[in-house]
């Protein structure tokens, strides 16, 4: 009996670690190659940013400040000692980029190109089904570290 | 150290793809002005012509910030008559354009974005 539950605990464990360092992974992975793509073309981003309405007037500015934002989470992110931190900035960053999309799409008549953006595939609407998923995804994530932290509270000595 | 393999995987692969992604070449890049002066104005005809009445080369100009009436683009040298003494803009590009209101239209999409830049004025 003792071991059964020791062996159920061990597999808990293991399926924890795995869906919370892939989550992790995916979110590490979103934060660099954004980061990465805007300073690459740092010049196309920031007239992209330019022609963006509500925020055109500190393009020099946000251009510079969006991609050292997104590293910073990074960096967070794959520290697993402030992962935590990290996975609640980037729920926040998120969140914050999806209404900014959200609002753009509801009421700017005449959206800009997306030319400078980082996915430049995607439409505007795809881009906020995209920012959804991971922003379920960080979601995912805080919930299962904050509950496995208070697993581990709880836990007798 | 097993923890840190996934988050070093991913940040290698974002790393891959951004240098891949990355054009190795830096095109010329050319500015073309619309010109409003002509008659119709700003009218959705008048800003999907390419011919050089409409759109002039205008050397190191800025682009325009805004959305609602055609201003300037920016075009790489493939998208040129001459690339090494542009005049006008090639005659396979194309422009679409969208009108805000009656008679006044800006520029949707051109060919070659991201590369090629659109810019409208407010």
């Amino acid at each position: 009996m003792i071991n059964k539950t020791l062996q159920y605990d061990r597999e808990r464990e293991y399926r924890y670690w795995i869906i919370a360092d892939t989550i992790n992974a995916l979110l590490l992975l979103l934060f660099v190659y954004t980061a990465l793509s805007k300073l690459t073309r740092y010049k196309a981003f920031t007239v992209a940013l330019e022609e963006t309405p509500l925020i055109g007037r500190y393009a020099s500015v946000i251009a510079w400040l969006l991609p050292v934002t997104e590293i910073l989470i990074a960096v967070l992110l794959f520290f697993p000692r402030i992962r935590l931190i990290g996975l609640f900035t980037s729920f926040a960053a998120l969140l914050a980029f999806t209404g900014y999309l959200i609002y753009m799409v509801v009421y700017i008549p005449h959206l800009p190109c997306n030319c400078g953006g980082v996915l430049n595939s995607l439409s505007w609407k795809q881009h906020i089904i995209f920012n959804v998923f991971f922003l379920l995804i960080s979601a995912w994530g805080i919930c299962i570290s904050v509950g496995k932290r208070t697993s581990l509270k709880k836990k007798p000595p | 150290m097993k923890r840190y393999l996934l988050s070093i995987a991913a940040a290698l692969v974002a790393i891959g793809t951004v240098a891949f992604n990355t054009p190795e070449k830096e095109y010329a890049m050319h500015v073309f002005e619309f010109d409003s002066s002509n008659p119709g104005g700003y009218s959705k005809a008048n800003v999907e012509n390419i011919s050089k009445t409409y759109w002039k080369y205008v050397p190191g100009a800025s682009l325009c910030g805004g959305s609602i009436k055609a201003c300037r683009i920016q075009v790489s040298d493939a998208y040129v008559d001459n690339p090494l003494n542009p005049t006008a803009l090639k005659s396979t590009f194309s422009i679409t354009a969208q009108e805000s209101s009656p008679g006044i239209a800006y520029v949707q999409s051109i060919p070659g974005t991201p590369t090629n830049q659109i810019s409208n004025q407010p």
